[in-house]
């Protein structure tokens, strides 16, 4: 990484930024971070990628680079595998952080303050749009919501062997189970961010 | 013995094989499984992303559903059963939050009954020794090895054993006949929650579970998660294409190894459902 990258611009840093994440649920524990690293030691997306670092997110939440961390695609990397969380000595539950840090980010970016590093939130809108919908997942539409608006048709393509695959096998249902509770479902959504499509 | 049954979405779809072996094995162990009225999906990984209130509220619902049928309330999708445990202890200990999903839901949350997994009712509350007087089959010189994954033995407060050495799956693999191997990686992430958006960490992730099976010499990977099945069976042919190697083995949910030996009807058990087939290695004509 180069030099410029890791320089932190002190006019920049936002001293609020930790107290927000801090009130958000799944944020409240990361005050107590004391950067010994047990997270980063025990993640496997670490391994494949050095420049993902779980201590340094947190630093830098602690910090209070904001944008940095929000607009990010870091934090849409973590595959919540729960290591870090079993692991930290101070109960900073980084996978939960992890959730709470996509959710202000998802409120910053429908604000138009801040540009989404990953097309992750795409899929997880998809996915919370069909439940809204129908009380339970419906993949097809999910998958194409998700393809068409993720990955653009070029990549979307890409998809079509292993859906034809699982077609073939019968893992694919062609038509939604809309349940008998489905408007009772929706009423459980709040109007922020899982509405959202 | 009767439990109130939540399948979740993915065995009403990509798993299906996972709930037809999941009744066969409930109705040959003499275990009733009622499926819950009207369920809903449990919001899974994703909607806690979104909107916090909802990923506990949608849990809740089930719940509440179980709770008037009195019975507890068990999950076979690891998925499922992680958010739904999760959201459980939250819902118990957050009064504010308690009252706040109570007043928008349909049905009341009291907190009545448990929420477990099959596969703890099958090794705790039935036992293997029970369950070793119904075994017909027996997988003779078959090796495998159990992958856990992530969401059954983490965090520690919502698992049911060892979170850092789980055994449960290596008993069903004894319970059918066949040797348990030793697997350094049996609860490290398979990529499953990154299959689609970040498919390069995914494959890579899959292929180091795959690659120590091959190298340990297991015939067979037994699975209690249809999101580490699909990453694992599903995109097996995909990870072997990345890393130009042949892996070919099956990937088993631990209720069709356990009906298999249980004498259940394959046809029953959806194996041929698995992308890679299991058939040879379980030698069915």
């Amino acid at each position: 990484m180069a030099a410029d990258e890791n320089k932190v611009e002190i006019a920049l840093l936002d001293s609020e930024f930790k107290h927000e994440v801090a009130r958000e649920p799944g944020g409240e524990n990361i005050k107590a971070c004391f950067q010994c690293s047990s997270c980063t030691l025990s993640c496997p997306i670490t391994e494949l990628d050095d420049g993902f670092n779980p201590r340094r997110i947190i630093r830098k939440v602690l910090l209070g680079m904001r944008e940095d961390v929000l607009s990010s695609e870091d934090i849409w990397n973590c595959a919540g595998c729960l290591m870090c969380y079993e692991r930290c000595p101070q109960n900073v539950r980084f996978t939960d952080v992890v959730e709470s840090l996509r959710r202000i980010a998802l409120k910053e970016s429908d604000a138009g303050r801040i540009k989404l590093g990953s097309s992750k939130p795409i899929f997880d809108r998809a996915f919370a749009g069909t439940v809204r919908r129908y009380g339970r997942i419906f993949e097809p539409e999910m998958m194409t919501r998700y393809l068409l608006f993720g990955k653009g048709p070029i990549g979307a393509l890409g998809y079509t062997e292993l859906g034809l695959r699982m077609f073939l096998k019968g893992k694919i249902p062609l038509l939604p189970h809309w349940i008998e509770g489905s408007s009772k479902v929706r009423r459980l959504f709040g109007t922020k961010g899982g509405g959202k499509e | 013995m009767k439990y109130a049954y939540f399948p979740g979405c993915s065995l009403d779809s990509s798993a299906k094989e996972y709930n037809m072996s999941t009744k066969a094995v409930a109705k040959a162990l003499g275990i009733e499984l009622v499926e819950i009225e009207d369920w809903n999906c449990c919001g899974a990984l994703e909607v806690g992303a979104l909107d916090h209130v909802a990923s506990v509220a949608l849990p809740a619902r089930n719940l509440a559903v179980a709770e008037k049928e009195g019975m507890d309330l068990v999950m076979v999708c690891s998925a499922c059963f992680n958010r739904v445990k999760r959201a459980h202890r939250e819902l118990l200990e957050d009064e504010a939050l308690r009252t706040k999903i109570n007043d928008i839901m349909d049905v009341k949350f009291e907190g009545t009954v448990e929420s477990r997994r099959f596969l703890d009712v099958l090794v705790n509350d039935l036992g293997s020794e029970e369950i070793e007087k119904k075994v017909k089959r027996r997988l003779k010189g078959k090796k495998g090895v159990g992958y856990y994954g992530c969401l059954i033995v983490r965090p520690a407060e919502v698992a049911y054993e060892d979170p850092e050495n789980p055994t449960s799956l290596d008993t069903i693999i004894k319970l059918a006949g066949a040797e348990p191997l030793p697997f350094e990686r049996k609860s490290k992430c398979c990529g499953g929650p990154l299959m689609v958006t970040n498919e390069d960490h995914a494959y890579a992730l899959a292929g180091e579970i795959l690659t120590e099976a091959q190298d340990a010499g297991a015939d067979f990977i037994v699975v209690p998660c249809p999101m580490c099945h699909m990453a694992l069976d599903g995109i097996q042919f995909k990870v072997e294409r990345v890393l130009k190697k042949k892996f070919q083995i099956p990937i088993l949910y631990f209720t069709q190894l356990l009906g298999y030996a249980l004498g259940i009807d394959p046809s029953e058990l959806g194996l041929s459902r698995n992308m890679v087939s299991p058939l040879k290695v379980l030698e069915v004509e």
